[in-house]
C-alpha cells in the first residue's frame, strides 16, 4: 500500500459510475443526428416531389420557346430564360476577375505593418459585412448607382422621343409627336367564328379596328375600300375590340379558345396620319402613305436659339400654333413666340455603338441588362472574394517560398503558383455565388425587371425578364392554373442551377487533375 | 569530378544563360580539392533583427566557393536567420532588418537597391521539408528557367535533363516527366527540388536541414549528391546532424545564441575546438 500513497484518491476509486447512463446518451445522440439528417432529405424529396407533380403538365418544348401569355398552355419562359442567361453571363464576367483579384491583393499583398496593415484590415472587415448585407438593400443601392446614375444625366424613362421623317417629295419633318392615328377601317361585322354571340345581342355596326390590330391583314385592308367584304382574324391574344368584346359572350368552358374569325364590310378606310411638333414650323401633319422613312431617337433636352441671341433648354416642349412652350423639371415653364425660334438641337443621351447591335452603352444605364448584372455582382461579390481568399489561405506556404526561392516577382508567383493552385477552390465559390445571383428575385425587382416581356436580349442595354421573377409573377395570378406554370418554371430553374454546377465540377476536375 | 557525375549540357543555351553554362563548364574543369580556394560570400560585424529581437549579434565570417559550408547550433541560435539573409528571404518576414556588411563576391546582399529577385537567381535554397510544387515533374525544373526568360521547347527539355541529371534523379523519373511530382517519394521529391533549385544557374545553394524530414537510405543519397555538386557550387547547409556535418562539409561555423562562437575547418571544429562550448556541443553534451 505504501508504494500507492502518491495516487490520489479518485483514480483507486476506477470511474464506474454511470458509465451505462453515458453509454445511453450517446446513442441517443447518434440517433438523433440521423433522425436531422433524414429530416432533411425528406422535406427535399417532399419539396421536389411536389414541384415535379405540379410542373410537369406545362413543362414542355412551347414552354421553353414561347413567350409569355395570357394564356397557361401558351405560357413561355424564353424571355425569362435568357434574360437570366444573360444577367449572369454579364454579371460573372465582371464579378469574377474584380472579386478575385481583390481576394490576391487582400491575401498575396498584405501589407502587415503601419497605416497600410490598417487600411487593410479595415477593407477586410468591411467586405466580411456586405456579405450579409439583405439582397434588397443592393437593389436599392442599384437602382441608384446603375439605373439612375444618381440622376445626373436625366433620367432615362422621362427621355423624349424625337421622330425624324423623310416624305416622299423630299422634305425632312421632325419633332414630338403630337397626334399618331393609324390607318383605321370602319366595319359593319356580317359573321363572326369561334365565339358565341350573346343572346340578343346585334353584330356591331360601324366598329372601328386599327390596320395594326389585324396583324398581317393590314396590307390587304388598306386596300379595300367602302363597301367591299373583309374577312379578318383577330389572335385570342390581342384585346378585342369594345364593340365586339360586349356582342361576344365569353369562351364557354370545355371549348378551347381560339382566335375569332370576324366576316365583315367595309364601311370606311380612314388613312394614317402623323402630326410633329417641328420646332421651327410648327405642327406638321403627314399622311401616312407620304412617309417615305422614319427614325426615332431618344432626347436628353431640348436646346433653341432664339433669334434675340439667347438659348432657351429645357427637358420637354410644347407647341402650338403660335407659341412654343418650354418645360422645365426645376423652374416654370417658358413661353415664346414660335418666330423667335433660330435653330433647334437634340441633346442625346451619351451612347456608343446603335441600340440594335451587339456592342452598345448608354449612360445612365436605365432598367437594362448590365444595370441588373451591376447590381447582383454587388449581391455575389463579397461571397466571391471571401471564398475566394479562404481558397487562397489554403495554399500552403512552403509553395510560395518555393516559387519566390526560384527568384519568382510576387506577380510571378502569385500568376504562376498559387492562382493555379487556389483555382478549384475559386471554381467553388464562383458556383456558389452565381447559384445565388442566378435565383436572386428582390435586386432585380427593384432594378426594374420585367414580368411581362416578349423578347431576349440583343445587347447589354436591352430590357431584360428574369426567371425568378416570371416564376414570382406566375405564382402571384390568381388563376389556379398558373400555379401549375410556376412550378414549371421553379422546375427549369432548378435544371438551369444544376448545369451550371455540373459545369463547374467539371471545369475544377480538369483544374485538379495534374495535381493527382 | 566522379565519373557517375552527369554530363552538362552540350550547348550554352543561349548568352543569358551563361552563369549556368559557366558553372557547369567550370565544374567539369576545375578539380576543387587541390585548387586554391577564393571567398565567396564575405560576412563582416553582421546583426539582424525580428522586430526588437536580435537574432544576430555581429558575426564574422569567410564562406570559400566551391566548398560545403555547414552551420551547426542548437535551435533558435541563427543559423536559418544566417542563411535566409543571403538570399533574402527574410524580406517576406514583417519586421526582419540587418544591419554591416554580407557580400557575395563584392556584392552587397543587403542593400536596398539590391534586385533581390537576381540574387534569388544567383542563389538557389532547398527547403527542410521537400516542397515540390504541385505540377509535372518536367513543370516543376522548368518553373524557375521559365520565369526568368522565354524558352523553346527544345532549350527547355535540355534544361530539364541537365538538371534532373546533375540532381542524380534522371534515370529515375525521365520516364514519367509528366506526372506529378507528388508521386514521388521524399527523398525524390528532396532531389527534385535541388533539381530545380540548380535549373537556374545559380552560384550558391543554400540547405535548410535537407534531411531532416528524410529516412537514412534518402539521406545518405542527397549526401552523396551534396558532395558531387560541391565542385560546381558553394554550398552552406545547416544541419541538427552533427555526423551529416562532418561527413559532407569542408568547413564548419558553430552558432550559439546569435553569436558566431567559433568556424574553421571542420576537421578542427571536430577534433581540436578552441571554445567549450564548441566541444560540448559536437559532442553531444549539450543542445
Amino acid at each position: 500500500m505504501s508504494e500507492n500513497a502518491a495516487v490520489p484518491e479518485i483514480l483507486r476509486a476506477g470511474m464506474v459510475r454511470g458509465d451505462r447512463r453515458r453509454l445511453l446518451v450517446d446513442r441517443a445522440f447518434l440517433t438523433l443526428c440521423i433522425v436531422s439528417a433524414f429530416t432533411s432529405v425528406v422535406i427535399l424529396l417532399v419539396l421536389i416531389g411536389t414541384i415535379l407533380v405540379q410542373g410537369v403538365t406545362y413543362l414542355d418544348a412551347q414552354f421553353l420557346t414561347g413567350y409569355a401569355s395570357r394564356f397557361p398552355e401558351e405560357a413561355g419562359l424564353k424571355a425569362a430564360l435568357w434574360g437570366s442567361v444573360w444577367l449572369c453571363g454579364v454579371c460573372g464576367l465582371i464579378a469574377l476577375p474584380l472579386g478575385v483579384a481583390a481576394a490576391i491583393f487582400l491575401q498575396e499583398y498584405s501589407p502587415r505593418t503601419g497605416l497600410a496593415s490598417r487600411v487593410h484590415t479595415f477593407i477586410q472587415l468591411n467586405i466580411s459585412n456586405l456579405a450579409g448585407v439583405p439582397s434588397i438593400v443592393y437593389g436599392v443601392i442599384g437602382l441608384t448607382v446603375f439605373v439612375r446614375m444618381f440622376g445626373v444625366l436625366g433620367n432615362p424613362n422621362q427621355y423624349d422621343a424625337l421622330v425624324r421623317i423623310e416624305t416622299a417629295s423630299g422634305s425632312v419633318v421632325q419633332g414630338l409627336v403630337a397626334q399618331d392615328d393609324a390607318a383605321t377601317l370602319v366595319l359593319d361585322v356580317l359573321e363572326v367564328q369561334g365565339a358565341a354571340l350573346a343572346e340578343g345581342a346585334d353584330l356591331p355596326k360601324g366598329m372601328e379596328i386599327s390596320a395594326a390590330l389585324a396583324g398581317k391583314d393590314a396590307a390587304a385592308l388598306a386596300a379595300t375600300g367602302p363597301g367591299d367584304e373583309v374577312s379578318l382574324v383577330l389572335k385570342r391574344d390581342f384585346t378585342l375590340p369594345l364593340d365586339l368584346n360586349f356582342a361576344l359572350e365569353p369562351v364557354p368552358e370545355g371549348v378551347e379558345p381560339s382566335d375569332v374569325r370576324v366576316r365583315a364590310r367595309v364601311a370606311e378606310n380612314r388613312p394614317g396620319t402623323l402630326t410633329l411638333l417641328d420646332p421651327l414650323r410648327g405642327p406638321v401633319t403627314v399622311a401616312g402613305e407620304e412617309v417615305r422613312s422614319r427614325s426615332t431617337v431618344s432626347v436628353r433636352r431640348h436646346e433653341f436659339q432664339l433669334k434675340n441671341g439667347t438659348t432657351v433648354g429645357g427637358d420637354t416642349y410644347s407647341i402650338d400654333a403660335e407659341e412654343l412652350t418650354v418645360l422645365r423639371r426645376e423652374g416654370s415653364p417658358l413661353t415664346v413666340p414660335l418666330s423667335e425660334v433660330a435653330s433647334y438641337r437634340a441633346a442625346r443621351p451619351l451612347e456608343l455603338g446603335s441600340p440594335d447591335s451587339l456592342f452598345y452603352l448608354r449612360l445612365p444605364l436605365g432598367g437594362s441588362v448590365l444595370a441588373g448584372a451591376l447590381t447582383l455582382m454587388l449581391v455575389i461579390l463579397p461571397v466571391i472574394i471571401i471564398a475566394s481568399q479562404e481558397a487562397l489561405r489554403a495554399v500552403p506556404d512552403s509553395l510560395r517560398q518555393g516559387a519566390f526561392a526560384a527568384g519568382a516577382t510576387r506577380w510571378q508567383m502569385v500568376s504562376r503558383m498559387v492562382l493555379p493552385a487556389a483555382m478549384p477552390g475559386i471554381m467553388t465559390g464562383a458556383i456558389l455565388a452565381m447559384s445565388r445571383a442566378i435565383g436572386e428575385a428582390a435586386p432585380l425587382l427593384v432594378v426594374g425587371g420585367f414580368l411581362f416581356i416578349t423578347f431576349t436580349p440583343t445587347n447589354v442595354m436591352s430590357d431584360f425578364a428574369a426567371m425568378p421573377l416570371q416564376i414570382y409573377q406566375w405564382a402571384s395570378r390568381p388563376q389556379e392554373e398558373f400555379y401549375r406554370v410556376a412550378a414549371s418554371g421553379i422546375l427549369v430553374l432548378l435544371v438551369v442551377l444544376l448545369t451550371f454546377n455540373a459545369a463547374a465540377i467539371v471545369i475544377r476536375q480538369r483544374f485538379q487533375k495534374p495535381l493527382q | 569530378m566522379n565519373t557517375q557525375a552527369p554530363a552538362h549540357p552540350p550547348q550554352p543555351i543561349d548568352a543569358a544563360l551563361s552563369p549556368l553554362a559557366r558553372v557547369a563548364a567550370g565544374g567539369m574543369a576545375s578539380m576543387p580539392e587541390a585548387a586554391p580556394t577564393r571567398t565567396a560570400i564575405t560576412v563582416r560585424g553582421f546583426s539582424s533583427w525580428y522586430g526588437s529581437f536580435q537574432a544576430l549579434k555581429s558575426i564574422s565570417l569567410e564562406i570559400p566557393a566551391n566548398r560545403v559550408t555547414a552551420l551547426i547550433g542548437p535551435s533558435g541560435c541563427g543559423k536559418s536567420t544566417f542563411l535566409r539573409w543571403v538570399n533574402r528571404m527574410n524580406d517576406l518576414i514583417p519586421g526582419a532588418r540587418a544591419e554591416g556588411v554580407l557580400e557575395l563576391h563584392g556584392m552587397s546582399l543587403v542593400a536596398r537597391e539590391t534586385d533581390v529577385v537576381d540574387l534569388r537567381r544567383r542563389v538557389g535554397m532547398v527547403f527542410q521539408k521537400p516542397n515540390p510544387f504541385p505540377k509535372s515533374i518536367y513543370d516543376n525544373v522548368a518553373f524557375g528557367p521559365r520565369l526568368h526568360r522565354k524558352l523553346s521547347r527544345r532549350q527547355t527539355d535540355q534544361l530539364v535533363e541537365w538538371s534532373l541529371t546533375h540532381a542524380a534523379l534522371w534515370d529515375e523519373v525521365k520516364d514519367r516527366l509528366h506526372q506529378s511530382a507528388l508521386g514521388l517519394s521524399g527523398g525524390q521529391q528532396q532531389r527534385l527540388c535541388i533539381a530545380r533549385a540548380i535549373a537556374v544557374g545559380p552560384e550558391v545553394l543554400l540547405m535548410d536541414e535537407p534531411c531532416s524530414a528524410l529516412d537514412p537510405q534518402a539521406t545518405l543519397r542527397i549526401e552523396e549528391l551534396i558532395r558531387q555538386l560541391r565542385s560546381e557550387y558553394t554550398i552552406i547547409i545547416v544541419t541538427h546532424n552533427m555526423q551529416q556535418a562532418a561527413r559532407i562539409s569542408d568547413r564548419t561555423a558553430f552558432f550559439y545564441e546569435g553569436n558566431l562562437v567559433e568556424s574553421g575547418r571542420t576537421l578542427d571544429i571536430f577534433t581540436k575546438p578552441a571554445s567549450v562550448r564548441t566541444e560540448e556541443y559536437v559532442t553531444g553534451r549539450f543542445g
